[in-house]
């Protein structure tokens, strides 16, 4: 929560300490600063790509004027957007599922002894199976639908969030068990008020991770049987060498994660924040 | 010098604590912590256990409070026997950031044990209550904040104040200011004699610190090193409170206390 408080504060008008001189170091020091030095490296990558574009065939190297041209023309289309729409709500559905099924489960082997030995197992032979791994399997079993490419994200989302909900819910310092206990809490009680609340952050950081891997998922599970999204929009371009709409691709992917993860950390800085106290702010 | 033993403040509250013959080991190949410990403690009595490190002042304090089970023997509070924790035996614990709930702020931190009683009996909490006991520890302009705003001392402070508000005939405090700066200890130290004395109840308190033990306590065990630990003897202190730890009484019985555990202390060390 530090860490959460800090950056709050620091984003308030006037919070960062800036001298009134104090040369250039000065000056990129703070919050402003590193937005400044973000934008600057971020700008010369644009810049150094233009460039040493220009020395190789575009359809092997496009440069930034032929990916934002080739955006347009996507955009224009709408098949931009209808994949984007497409590929999020797989993610969503997928990560939701996995999450679903995983934290209920986590907080079972957290608090018990019995379910932890009986799922271990099975939690540690699965979340060395990748995903891609399944991709085939999930065809065969739920079909080429929605229902296969789903479940796969699920799966990859849900190992991620069992063992760090897992993790959180047998860590719960016994003092705090104990205290309730002393106040009169009964088991029920302990669970629902002590254990759960306790667990949030371990949740809330399992479900940022499986977030990532829901995006990593989403490329396999598109690159087969399917007819639309993000991830068919970049093993398609293959076919017709279409090299700028792949690039498209790969930035809708990053812009998309980069969007996604950001708005679970202000849902964690906002309505759960109470609850993350002693969660960083990376 | 009226001995502040013979004179129970304002105690009707309070309930008796008896180990009789008590036995108890963690787990079953290591020696028992404690073995055939026997101790009576008076219904609101200000009791206070000292001893070496790992004598098992800590597993008293628990078997009281239910979360340990003896052995051998049995525990009684009020001359029942005790089964699993329950307020009417509240703990106040020496960790300082464990047993506060952090998502809670500190007035819901001393109202949870208010509304769990409340929920039992159907009813509604006293918000008064609640109020009433931040006033008492001083913590009224931080009702609204989180417990990792507040410092160490604040922290103990709602501890004591979600403990007491629950009306414990008992209340355990296991190193409570422990973990905290040698002034903030002096203050809190006194408030819990004041608090004792208006609020009543039983009191048993452990400590590694002889002068707070001399500072708070009616009557003073002194244990044994473990293993196989028990009371080495009872000190009786008949000082009126407030203590002043300079006077010539005070240091008599700390004078005795201390030498009591330096013995314990260097035979546990010879064995």
């Amino acid at each position: 929560m530090a860490e959460l408080t800090e950056s709050a504060a620091s984003a308030a008008p006037g919070a960062t300490p800036e001298p009134a001189s104090g040369g250039w170091r000065a000056g990129l020091s703070g919050r402003r600063g590193a937005i400044l030095i973000s934008t600057l490296v971020v700008g010369i990558t644009i810049l150094v790509w233009q460039v040493g574009s220009w020395n190789y065939n575009p359809q092997l190297l496009p440069g930034p004027a032929k990916v934002a041209t080739g955006t347009a023309e996507l955009s224009d289309s709408g098949l931009l957007w209808d994949s984007i729409a497409i590929s999020l709500e797989r993610v969503f559905k997928g990560w939701l599922l996995g999450s679903g099924i995983a934290i209920p489960l986590g907080l079972l082997a957290g608090v018990s002894r019995f379910a932890r030995a009986a799922l271990d197992p099975f939690i540690h032979f699965f979340r060395f199976v990748p995903a891609l791994a399944l991709t085939s399997l999930f065809i065969l079993w739920f079909g080429i639908g929605e229902t296969s490419k789903v479940n796969l994200v699920g799966y990859a989302a849900l190992f991620v969030v069992l063992i760090t909900t897992a993790t959180g819910a047998s860590s719960v310092h016994p003092d705090k068990v104990n205290s309730a206990q002393t106040l009169g809490a009964n088991r029920r009680d302990v669970f629902l008020k002590v254990a759960l609340p306790a667990t949030f952050p371990s949740i809330f950081v399992g479900m940022r991770l499986a977030l990532a891997n829901a995006f990593l998922v989403i490329v396999a599970a598109e690159a087969i049987a399917a007819q639309e999204g993000i991830g068919f929009l970049i093993w398609n371009s293959r076919t017709f060498f279409r090299t700028d709409f792949m690039f498209v691709g790969i930035f809708c992917f990053g812009v998309l994660g980069f969007t996604c993860d950001r708005l679970w950390k202000l849902l964690g800085n906002t309505v759960l924040r109470r609850y993350l106290t002693g969660v960083g702010s990376y | 010098m009226n001995g502040a033993a013979g004179e129970r403040p304002g105690n009707d509250r309070g309930r008796s604590v008896a180990f009789n013959g008590v036995a108890l080991r963690y787990g079953k190949a290591s020696p028992p912590v404690v073995t055939d410990l026997s101790l009576e403690i008076p219904a609101g009595e200000f009791f206070v256990i000292v001893g070496p490190s790992g004598c098992g002042k800590s597993t008293l304090l628990r078997l009281v409070a239910g979360f340990l089970e003896p052995n051998d023997g049995t525990v009684t509070a009020g001359g029942a026997a005790i089964t699993g924790p329950g307020p009417d035996r509240a703990m106040v614990f020496q960790s300082v950031d464990g047993p506060l709930l952090d998502w809670l702020t500190v007035r819901q931190n001393v109202a949870f044990g208010l509304k769990l009683q409340a929920k039992r009996r159907g009813g509604e909490y006293d918000p008064a209550v609640v109020d009433h006991w931040l006033q008492l520890v001083g913590l009224t302009s931080a009702a609204g904040k989180l417990p990792h705003e507040l410092s160490g001392g604040m922290k103990q402070r709602v501890q004591i104040a979600r403990i007491l508000a629950v009306k414990p005939d008992i209340v355990l405090m296991d190193e409570p200011f422990a973990a905290l700066d040698a002034q903030t200890r002096r203050i809190l130290q006194r408030q819990v004699v004041d608090l004792w004395k208006t609020e009543g109840g039983t009191v048993v308190y452990v400590t590694h610190d002889i002068r707070e033990a001399v500072l708070l306590g009616q009557r003073i065990g002194v244990m044994r090193a473990g293993p196989h630990s028990d009371f080495r003897s009872l000190h009786s202190v008949d000082i009126d409170y407030p203590r002043d730890e300079f006077s010539p009484e005070f240091a008599t019985v700390a004078r005795a206390v201390e030498a009591e555990i330096v013995e314990e202390v260097t035979r546990a060390w010879q064995n």
